[in-house]
């Protein structure tokens, strides 16, 4: 399954490893993600794509339309949305 | 899995618990206006290596640093910069802990640089006052839920916000051991507190909304609003006879 943009996928890599972020956009070997919580839509994580794991999941487009709105719709589908972290 | 300590191991977290105060104290002493973010890793990294012990966050994960220096809506995780100079007016969140024989502490403070106004001198006072309550519900037969609960009550009957997205935790031979200790919950639920366990408690409070981001360093968390925060953390031994503070001089 590849990584597709308007798609979930999960972090296998890195501090935020364990969290679930939507793809924004496609940069060759990167992708551009966020979770609308520690990483806002206004401001996306450009991550490796070996870095990330795909999930078939698909947003609506609304979802992505608020920090707000993507973090319930994470929440909602992914089990009580992304983990919390140690200080 | 929760790790009960024995006596033995104790001893040995309470030396590394007591340079990870000393080691806080040294920095917070760096603490004036006109200062870098830089000098007060310094500090804290030159009374570490004084001790002989190690700086337990120099490495890990990758923290390029011996302490996180957190500067007025930087919550935790602030990256000490020569850039960084610190103002008259300005609070920082000096995180600490000092790693020797096998062992590691875990402490913060947040000070003021030179004279600060009253709300962020609330902030400060509150946040102190929301651990000293934490750690008084960290008692044996208590839950985690209890000092979360303890944190949240007084934080918000104060006008502060609780921070959800990092909690306090477990601490000994790791930085970061079981249990998750958040600072906010509900009493009577959560892992049973049993002596012989370790943990450090971390209120993270805010003067306006709880909601945090990671900067693009991926290291150092801000109010998304923009408010103030304030961080104390010490590091707690549960015993039979109640909570008993490791990190101290």
């Amino acid at each position: 399954m590849e990584i597709k943009k308007g798609f979930a996928a999960l972090s296998k890599a890195g501090r935020d490893k364990g969290r679930f972020f939507a793809v924004l956009s496609l940069e060759g070997n990167y992708a551009l993600v966020a979770d609308g919580d520690l990483r806002p839509l206004e401001r996306p994580k450009r991550k490796n794509l070996r870095h990330l794991g795909a999930t078939g999941h698909r947003f609506d487009p609304g979802e992505l339309g608020s920090d707000k709105a993507l973090r319930n719709a994470i929440k909602a589908r992914f089990g009580g949305g992304n983990p919390s972290k140690e200080g | 899995m929760i790790v009960i300590k024995t006596a033995a191991e104790i001893e040995l977290m309470k030396e590394a618990c007591r340079i990870s105060a000393g080691a806080l104290k040294a920095g917070g002493e760096a603490v004036v206006p006109g200062a870098t973010t830089e000098d007060v890793d310094a500090a804290v990294r030159d009374y570490i290596r004084s001790e002989g012990a190690k700086a337990t966050f120099l490495g890990y994960g990758g923290f390029p640093k011996s302490a996180c220096v957190s500067v007025n809506e930087e919550v935790i995780h602030g990256i000490p910069s020569r850039k960084r100079r610190l103002k008259e007016g300005d609070i920082v969140s000096i995180d600490v802990g000092a790693f020797k024989n096998g062992f590691t502490g875990d402490n913060a403070a947040t000070y003021a640089v030179g004279q600060i106004d009253g709300r962020a001198q609330k902030l400060l006072d509150v946040t102190r006052e929301a651990l000293r309550l934490g750690i008084a519900a960290a008692k044996p037969g208590n839950r985690v839920g209890d000092i979360g609960h303890a944190v949240q009550a007084y934080a918000e009957e104060n006008g502060c916000s609780v921070v959800r997205d990092f909690v306090g935790h477990g601490v000994g031979r790791e930085l970061h051991e079981e249990p998750e200790v958040p600072n906010y919950g509900r009493a009577g639920h959560g892992a049973r507190l049993v002596p012989g366990m370790t943990i450090a408690i971390e209120p993270m409070l805010c003067l306006g909304g709880y909601e945090v981001e990671v900067l693009d360093n991926d290291w150092t968390v801000v109010t998304r609003d923009g408010s103030l925060s304030a961080h104390f953390e010490h590091s707690v031994l549960i015993t039979k006879d109640g909570p008993l503070v490791l990190t101290v001089i």
